[in-house]
């Protein structure tokens, strides 16, 4: 039941927010490991 | 001036509001918007001169103007508005009478002749070294005396804060720990003394240079201490910004946080570990060992952004928990879609909190890891970074608390409260943009503090992608929404502030 | 968290706002600032070599 699930975590809304957070941060980090990459040729 | 020991009641939160500190509060929050509007013409200058198609200021102008807009927005709104905020947190929360008024009246005037002084000098050609006044560009003595001036008051406002939580515990105005939005203003004022030190060590050789008694002033020396300032000032006002937000999360909706143990330990980790952030203004530079950037800007500081991420979860739990008790449980986000949206406050803090946390967190942490420091150091994604953090996160939540304050405390009806809704959606579409805007146009490679990114003049031609001409436009483009958004902000808190109907003591409410 | 009748050690150090100033003024002047300036302070000299 929603409700029961609810239950053990009181912000499911929120938790979808900080997934989206985190997807994006790690998107941002590899766009711009791979820009440095294409800019600074080592090797 | 008023008795010391006059006070009103409040009828919503039936907290004491001494007639000192109302006029402080007053006197220092009118002062911020004053400021806001001179830095807000300014940069609406400066974009309309970074957009090609416009180039609206001559290269003298250009870097006058973007010398005054940083520090009339960086500095003067930000600092004064915290103020009369620190007074908020510790006298009306605390229900206390504030510590040594008189004080708190010099501090103020100490921070309104330091602020004009360097206004006036920046506007007569005398200290046209942008906020960052980096040595060897030299300003005129009056400039850093200005600013000297101006810490030198916030200090002592600071001051005042701690004496009044002094006099709050010994007068046993409240029982228990701290409030937690005073506690995070602690956090704001500690980091601030740390700030205004460096502040000091730095302005008073610079001035004593500007003025011929020292000969020299290692460049980077002044840039280690400098940012020792500058960035630590920027925490102070992510502290504030935050501890606002759990105030706006009550205030609209009757938030209260899930846990308040972990909220107030992630205050404690900015105060112990967020001013060293400074270190990523020196990650290019050459003479810092590799060890202390890493261990500042890496192994500490992620200990802050670890604080960040806990508010950044803790804040959206907070509403969602109470709009849930409301019975707004449908899906995942009924809670949000059924917010009061048409309060300021909320869509403020709400969009305050997206736009510091997704863009300003996300692009202020991966731009300070080192390697990745290399290639954005100096281009327009820093600025589109900063803008999203002080702008769209910081202002933005000051100006939603504004439209509470002037009912509650200043006991005037808002005028226009139409316009006070709208208001932060127009601002924070805006800075959406710019910052996007300025972001995009930085990877890929436009500079930042240029007067001409066409390069026009240049012996030596150079043309960026083109598309860096599309994200300058939509960051143009932005810059004016956001100034159209800053106009709606002065407009209703001036004309409110002065001409709104005096509201009788049981007529403010917190509902619009 | 508070049991009956006492406090955590944790809510004891985070009322203490004074132990709070110390280390948050500490902690960065030693980490940023004192160790910064030793650095810089022991930075060798560029010696320019003429053409």
């Amino acid at each position: 039941m929603a409700e029961e699930r609810h239950e053990d975590f009181p912000a499911p809304g929120t938790g979808v927010i900080i997934i989206i957070f985190f997807v994006a941060f790690v998107m941002f980090y590899f766009l711009n490991w791979k820009w440095l990459s294409m800019v600074w040729n080592i090797g | 001036m008023a008795n010391e020991m006059e006070f009103r009641t409040c009828p919503i939160t039936g907290k004491k509001v001494y007639a000192t500190t109302q006029n402080l509060m007053w006197i220092n929050a009118v002062t911020a918007v004053v400021f806001i509007l001179i830095g807000g013409i300014m940069a609406l200058l400066v974009a309309l001169t970074r957009w090609p198609a416009v180039h609206l200021l001559s290269p003298e102008w250009f870097y006058k103007a973007l010398t005054a807009h940083g520090l009339n927005m960086l500095i003067f709104w930000i600092i004064f508005f915290e103020v009369a905020g620190l007074y908020f947190g510790s006298s009306v929360v605390l229900n206390s009478r504030l510590a040594a008024p008189k004080v708190a009246w010099l501090a103020y005037i100490l921070m309104l002749v330091g602020s004009i002084l360097v206004d006036v000098m920046v506007f007569t050609d005398n200290a046209t070294v942008m906020f960052s006044s980096y040595v060897p560009l030299q300003a005129h003595p009056l400039y850093y005396l200005g600013i000297i001036l101006f810490a030198v008051g916030a200090l002592t406002a600071c001051g005042i804060f701690f004496g009044t939580l002094a006099i709050a515990k010994a007068d046993k105005t409240y029982e228990g720990s701290l409030p937690l939005f005073t506690f995070g203003l602690s956090a704001a004022a500690i980091i601030a003394v740390f700030t205004l030190a460096c502040g000091a060590i730095i302005y008073i050789p610079t001035f004593l240079w500007s003025l011929g008694v020292i000969k020299n002033l290692d460049p980077a020396m002044y840039r280690l201490l400098f940012w020792g300032l500058g960035h630590s000032s920027q925490q102070i006002n992510v502290t504030a910004m935050v501890s606002i937000w759990y105030l706006l999360g009550a205030l609209t909706v009757g938030a209260k946080p899930v846990n308040e143990k972990i909220c107030r330990t992630a205050f404690v980790l900015y105060i112990l570990f967020i001013n060293l952030a400074s270190e990523h203004h020196l990650l290019t530079d050459p003479t810092l060992s590799p060890a202390h950037k890493v261990f500042n800007t890496s192994y500490f500081l992620y200990l802050a952004v670890l604080a960040s991420m806990i508010h950044a979860l803790a804040i959206p739990m907070a509403v969602e928990v109470a709009q849930r008790k409301k019975g707004y449980t449908k899906g995942l986000f009924e809670w949000l879609t059924k917010a009061p949206w048409g309060e300021p406050g909320f869509p403020a803090m709400i969009f305050s909190l997206l736009i510091f946390g997704f863009i300003g967190g996300i692009t202020g942490v991966v731009y300070g890891t080192e390697q990745l420091s290399i290639k954005s150091h100096n281009t327009w994604a820093m600025t589109g970074h900063f803008h999203a953090t002080v702008v769209g996160g910081t202002t933005l939540a000051f100006m939603g608390l504004t439209y509470y304050v002037i009912p509650l405390i200043f006991r005037r009806e808002i005028i226009g409260k139409k316009w006070a809704s709208a208001q932060p959606y127009v601002y924070a579409a805006g800075m959406i943009l710019l910052i996007l805007g300025m972001a995009g146009a930085g990877t890929l490679g436009s500079p930042r503090r240029h007067w001409d990114v066409t390069f026009a003049d240049s012996i030596i031609p150079f043309s960026f992608d083109p598309t860096v001409l599309l994200f300058t436009t939509i960051a143009a483009l932005g810059g004016i929404l956001a100034a159209v958004g800053g106009a709606m902000y002065v407009g209703v808190s001036v004309l409110s502030v002065f001409l709104g109907r005096k509201l009788a003591p049981n007529e403010a409410k917190l509902v619009y | 968290m508070k049991e009956e009748g006492k406090i955590s050690r944790w809510q004891v150090f985070y009322d203490d706002i004074s132990m709070l100033f110390v280390l948050g003024v500490v902690i960065p002047t030693i980490f940023y600032v004192i160790w910064g300036v030793m650095e810089l302070a022991n930075a060798p000299t560029a010696v320019i070599t003429g053409p």
